[in-house]
């Protein structure tokens, strides 16, 4: 008989005591967070119908989602994508007259990751979500909130790299140009771009603009007096640009980078996408972006733009300082009413106070 | 002072000729005896020296944030990295090799081929449409068709002498093999001004 009794099925776990309790802490302090910016908090489904989801999950992803049949016959999909689950819900109850909505979320999710690889196990999303607006102050608001939070968790020397989906559009008609893009594969990148049909020298000079990370001023050296790029290129440029002004001004100039390679991981990206990205953490803890259409895919149009934080990720790196788990105090003596009264005078000043 | 770049240098057939290619460039590492990690002398670059098949998992992890690797042990890894650069050193071949009176009508239903390389040669005949079946080894792979495990392998060749000791041919070349310069990609991005920096020096050749 395998030893189950060991061990927990892969694409779950549980964790306890000191671990739950600073777990707890960071999403208390979300949550707080998230009410000081008006958004109200929502609650996804654990599973769904699968067929809704059909050609918004990539293959790779796809292959790490569990499947049930449920007694109708119907095929189910676990929820292991929190954006996807919500953009479904948020089309199903949302009217035109309810817009702006902003939302915020905390839920597991449940999807296979490979034993060996616990560095990514992500079981655990916290993120929001500003429903409606489009430009700039929607896409700021987004990533400002997620600084507060990131300040409110300690995260202070976190920097967010900060792309653009819409400087593909024009090129990436096979698909292939985005993902090459996202691992600096730039060997692929300028095969892509020669089976577009461009000359050497014109991926050469689009490798190195997709290459770039930096401030906005090295960027607008980059691309001053280009006359290679297309209409949708610049506007996204110049998005990102005006974005990185706003932040500039707003006191974040060392914290946001631009960088072009960040282009999403998922198709339904079609404006800003961003990254979170810590001194010492072997993933991004959090990532975000713009998904205009995404609503539309379940039947209510209306543009969206959001973020989500791996906060088991977060976790190992905050549990310090006022996150981590109190001094418990003890009275002494043995008799228990004394103790108690002890204790309830302690517990008045704030102290953690234990029978 | 930035804190060092982290490095992780395989041990074995590669660590003398990463140590000095990176010497010439101006980091030179000197390992205290037993000891497996060092600050080169310039304190750029915190070394760790890792075993080969593991380097992957290290820089993957985050321990190390860029690694010196063959392509072969990366592929096998399945871990994705950022490739920086190539380095001149190092290249060799992965083949399919069998023996060389090998009658390719005596195999009949999938081919049989033995490895230490699964990942890879599960790969490469799925791209090519060939149905095989493959034996994991850990080593000393040319002896399977020489015992009647497998009649092909699929191995790394160097100089072609092991194989021609045991009877041996290459019956095709999958690939060439490259030692390549990696990072963690959240590393990079956090760091990418320093990586940048270090890539730019290798790149500029010898001091």
């Amino acid at each position: 008989m395998p030893h189950h009794n060991l061990h927990l099925p892969q694409g779950t776990e549980a964790f306890y005591l000191d671990e739950a309790y600073v777990h707890r802490r960071l999403l208390r302090t979300f949550e707080d967070q998230c009410e000081l910016w008006a958004y109200l908090p929502v609650q996804t489904p654990v599973y769904d119908f699968y067929e809704l989801y059909r050609g918004l999950i990539d293959r790779t992803r796809e292959s790490s989602t569990y499947r049930l049949v449920d007694r109708a016959g119907d095929l189910l999909v676990l929820r292991s994508d929190i954006t996807l689950f919500l953009a479904r819900q948020m089309g199903l109850v949302l009217e035109r007259g309810d817009l702006p909505v902003r939302v915020y979320y905390s839920d597991t999710i449940l999807r296979h990751e490979d034993a060996h690889d616990i560095s990514k196990n992500e079981f655990y999303q916290v993120g929001a979500e500003l429903i409606g607006p489009t430009g700039l102050d929607a896409d700021a608001e987004i990533v400002l909130l997620l600084f507060d939070a990131l300040d409110q968790w300690g995260a202070t020397d976190v920097v967010i790299h900060v792309g653009h989906r819409a400087l593909l559009a024009e090129l990436d008609r096979s698909g292939r140009l985005a993902p090459a893009v996202a691992h600096r594969d730039w060997a692929t990148v300028k095969q892509v771009l020669r089976d577009e049909g461009l000359t050497d020298p014109a991926c050469e000079r689009l490798a190195e603009l997709y290459g770039f990370i930096g401030s906005a001023d090295e960027l607008t050296r980059l691309v001053s007096g280009r006359s290679d790029l297309g209409a949708g290129t610049l506007a996204a440029l110049e998005h990102l640009l005006s974005l990185a002004a706003e932040f500039a001004a707003l006191g974040y100039a060392d914290r946001v980078r631009i960088d072009l390679s960040e282009v999403g991981s998922q198709a339904y990206h079609s404006g800003i996408v961003f990254q979170a990205y810590a001194p010492d953490t072997a993933d991004a803890i959090a990532s975000g972006g713009r998904y205009d259409g995404l609503l539309g895919h379940f039947g209510f149009d209306a543009a969206s733009v959001g973020f989500s934080v791996m906060l088991r990720r977060l976790q190992s790196r905050t549990a310090t300082g006022e996150h981590r788990a109190p001094t418990v105090h003890r009275p002494a003596g043995e008799d228990f009413r004394a103790r108690f009264s002890e204790a309830r005078r302690r517990r008045a000043e704030g102290k953690v106070v234990s029978l | 002072m930035n804190e060092p770049l982290t490095l992780a240098l395989p041990k074995g057939r590669l660590q003398e000729q990463s140590e000095a290619y990176l010497a010439e460039r101006g980091f030179r590492i000197t390992f205290e005896s037993r000891k497996l990690v060092a600050t080169d002398e310039s304190g750029a670059v915190r070394i760790m020296l890792v075993k080969n098949i593991d380097l992957p998992t290290y820089v993957h992890h985050g321990i190390a944030g860029l690694g010196i690797c063959g392509t072969d042990v990366i592929h096998e890894s399945g871990y994705e990295f950022f490739t920086l650069m190539r380095l001149p050193f190092g290249s060799t071949k992965m083949c399919l090799a069998a023996r060389k009176d090998l009658d390719p009508a005596s195999c009949t239903g999938r081919l049989r081929v033995a490895t230490k390389f699964t990942r890879f040669a599960r790969d490469y005949f799925q791209r090519n449409g060939i149905a095989a079946e493959i034996i994991r080894l850990g080593g000393s792979v040319e002896l399977a068709p020489v015992l009647g495990l497998a009649p092909y392998i699929v191995d790394l060749v160097e100089t072609g002498n092991t194989l021609r000791a045991h009877h041996l041919e290459v019956v095709d070349e999958l690939a060439r093999i490259e030692v390549v310069l990696v990072a963690n990609p959240a590393y990079y991005k956090f760091h990418y001004r320093s990586v940048d920096s270090l890539v730019d020096t290798l790149h500029r050749g010898p001091a």
